[in-house]
């Protein structure tokens, strides 16, 4: 399954996604955050922001994995996982984080974010990290977004980041419930 | 004592908190920034993150100069770092001071970086010596966006143009830099770049031409 | 030859976020009184100049009438307060309720079914003696419908081709859509217009696409 999954994302990367300068990308994220923490002057606050900024790629983001592949909607959260790091993360980021840590109800996984293209020229002031500052949250309401338009809702959170010293990232992602599809409203 | 404790332990974490920043430091010392470290992202990825920086700057701002401005704003920062790396990679080691190699720096080099191609056109405004404009056709990173008929003079390239101006800057340069939309058949979102010089600017180039 | 008489697009809230026709003679949209008439040839305006897909958009009048569309719509657009908003409202709905428990029952019979949704027994079309309904689901929910003569038998490459170069490039990736995704909004994106009626301009005039 998970060599299926590499495949359709290096794929897709290869013959059917646009690209773009990554330093540009880079750059533009990082002048983002920047004005964030001048707006809010506040670091939980540029966190909860981000992550919002995510969840709104996220919903959007998903059609167009779905338009670039032929995926259908994963049969469960194991593929879920696959699917986010070898085809998500593979199209927009051009990386592929490794999945792990599985908890025992198979309703929780890591994502190992080795190489996050967002940490690039990034350095924290000593007082962003001690303040919480997670630079990449964006990252996560991303995934929340995405998996919250396959009708799975979800809680996302960093728990590990190299820009505040830790051995590596890791993105927590734990399934609350399947969400059910919205019927008509009925007149009567 | 208790406070004294937990001064103790505050110190404690923000030492430990201090080795690991050194670690990240000498971790991005160690990087080589002469070449990329990675090629490409997605295009859609940028486009994404081009939306919600438009559409937060939205939900601040009163109008749509004001929206320009902020978008411009984002972009210069994005521009001194642009400037720093292009200049770090061109084997050149001066810097462009005159205006014409500024701008031809801009049109090529950091057109090629941002865009991985040149510019389509740079020309002199006729009517005013210290204007120049700067055309893209097709600008890729704006390629996804229908602006509203309520919103028509709004010009999304205000990030580019936002770049641009730090870049002039840093090449000693000042100039107010704007964006503009003109169609043109087939292009709907043709961009151009204006740059007006400073006066003490064009005040120089007079100097340094007459001393030639 | 493929005759295309409307397309309906719903979202994740069971709501008509756009709506166009071509061929059809009488729609809650065209005067009741001096209904258009129906061309049996394929599109009756397709005289016009073709417009490049993304040129610069002036020509208004060229492309169908859309709906729904939000207060600040032109003059080519149906008004939110008119009778015939009302009534193509009510025409939305019904076309929803009848695709919405036609792919359940296919997918009950399928034993496929479930609260999520999702289009597993694969719905494809329908027919009735006069036109052929055409249905595609997005993964994520989105609804394409597109109803044709009824000799057209399969628009499943169509319909996921406007999914996905024309929708997701053009309303997904646009920064000034608002897609608030607890909030319907109607699709009044030019481009995706243009795109969309040039696209199906030249569906209709190739024969090869039958």
């Amino acid at each position: 399954m998970e060599k299926q999954y590499k495949t359709i994302g290096e794929d897709a990367w290869k013959n059917n996604v646009e690209k773009v300068n990554a330093e540009l990308f880079i750059f533009t994220y990082g002048s983002l955050v920047v004005q964030l923490v001048k707006d809010y002057e506040d670091y939980a606050a540029v966190n909860k922001q981000l992550d919002k900024m995510g969840y709104n790629i996220g919903v959007r983001l998903v059609d167009d994995i779905m338009a670039r592949t032929s995926l259908e909607r994963c049969s469960g959260f194991t593929a879920t996982a696959e699917v986010i790091s070898k085809v998500g993360f593979k199209l927009f980021l051009n990386v592929a984080p490794s999945v792990a840590s599985w908890s025992a109800d198979g309703k929780e996984f890591s994502l190992i974010v080795d190489d996050n293209p967002l940490n690039d020229f990034c350095e924290l002031p000593p007082k962003a990290v001690q303040d919480g500052l997670w630079y990449s949250n964006v990252l996560c309401g991303v995934i929340r977004g995405a998996l919250e338009m396959m009708q799975m809702q979800t809680e996302v959170e960093f728990v590990r980041d190299v820009l505040r010293g830790d051995d590596t990232s890791e993105i927590r992602v734990r399934l609350l419930r399947m969400l059910d599809e919205e019927v008509p409203a009925s007149d009567d | 004592m208790a406070t004294n404790t937990q001064a103790q332990t505050q110190a404690q974490s923000l030492m430990k908190l201090d080795n690991k920043a050194s670690k990240r430091s000498a971790m991005l010392l160690e990087q080589n920034v002469s070449r990329p470290r990675r090629d490409r992202v997605g295009l859609s990825a940028f486009a994404f993150l081009f939306a919600e920086i438009i559409r937060y700057s939205q939900n601040r701002v009163l109008g749509i100069q004001e929206l320009e401005a902020k978008l411009s704003e984002v972009g210069q920062r994005v521009g001194v770092r642009v400037f720093e790396l292009a200049m770090w990679r061109e084997k050149t080691v001066h810097r462009e001071t005159r205006v014409l190699q500024t701008l031809v720096f801009i049109n090529t080099v950091v057109w090629r970086v941002l865009f991985d191609k040149q510019a389509d056109s740079l020309e002199r405004s006729t009517e005013n010596d210290d204007e120049y404009m700067i055309t893209d056709n097709e600008p890729a990173i704006l390629k996804y966006i229908s602006v509203p008929k309520e919103m028509t003079s709004f010009s999304p390239g205000a990030f580019i143009s936002g770049i641009v101006e730090a870049i002039a800057c840093c090449c000693q340069c000042p100039a107010r830099v704007t964006s503009h939309v003109v169609p043109a058949d087939g292009l709907p979102l043709r961009t151009v770049i204006l740059l007006k010089f400073d006066s003490e600017v064009m005040d120089r180039e007079k100097q340094l031409e007459a001393s030639k | 030859m493929v005759v295309v008489y409307t397309i309906y697009i719903f979202d994740r809230h069971c709501e008509c976020i756009f709506y166009t026709e071509w061929n059809r003679g009488r729609s809650p949209l065209s005067d009741d009184s001096a209904g258009r008439p129906k061309s049996g040839k394929g599109p009756a305006n397709t005289a016009h100049a073709i417009d490049r897909a993304g040129t610069h958009l002036s020509g208004d009048a060229q492309r169908p009438v859309v709906w729904p569309t939000s207060a600040t719509s032109t003059a080519h657009r149906v008004s939110p307060e008119s009778p015939r908003n009302t009534a193509m409202e009510e025409e939305a709905k019904l076309v929803y309720g009848v695709v919405f428990s036609t792919r359940n029952i296919i997918n009950k019979l399928n034993a496929k079914d479930g609260p999520q949704g999702g289009n597993p027994g694969g719905f494809m079309s329908f027919a009735t003696n006069t036109y052929r309904l055409h249905y595609f689901e997005a993964p994520t929910g989105v609804k394409f419908i597109i109803t044709t003569d009824v000799s057209t038998t399969s628009m499943q490459p169509v319909l996921e081709m406007i999914y996905r170069n024309i929708y997701v490039e053009y309303v997904v990736k646009n920064p000034l859509f608002n897609i608030d995704p607890h909030v319907s909004t109607p699709i009044e994106n030019d481009y995706f217009r243009a795109v969309l009626n040039n696209y199906i301009r030249e569906i209709s005039s190739n024969t090869a696409a039958s």
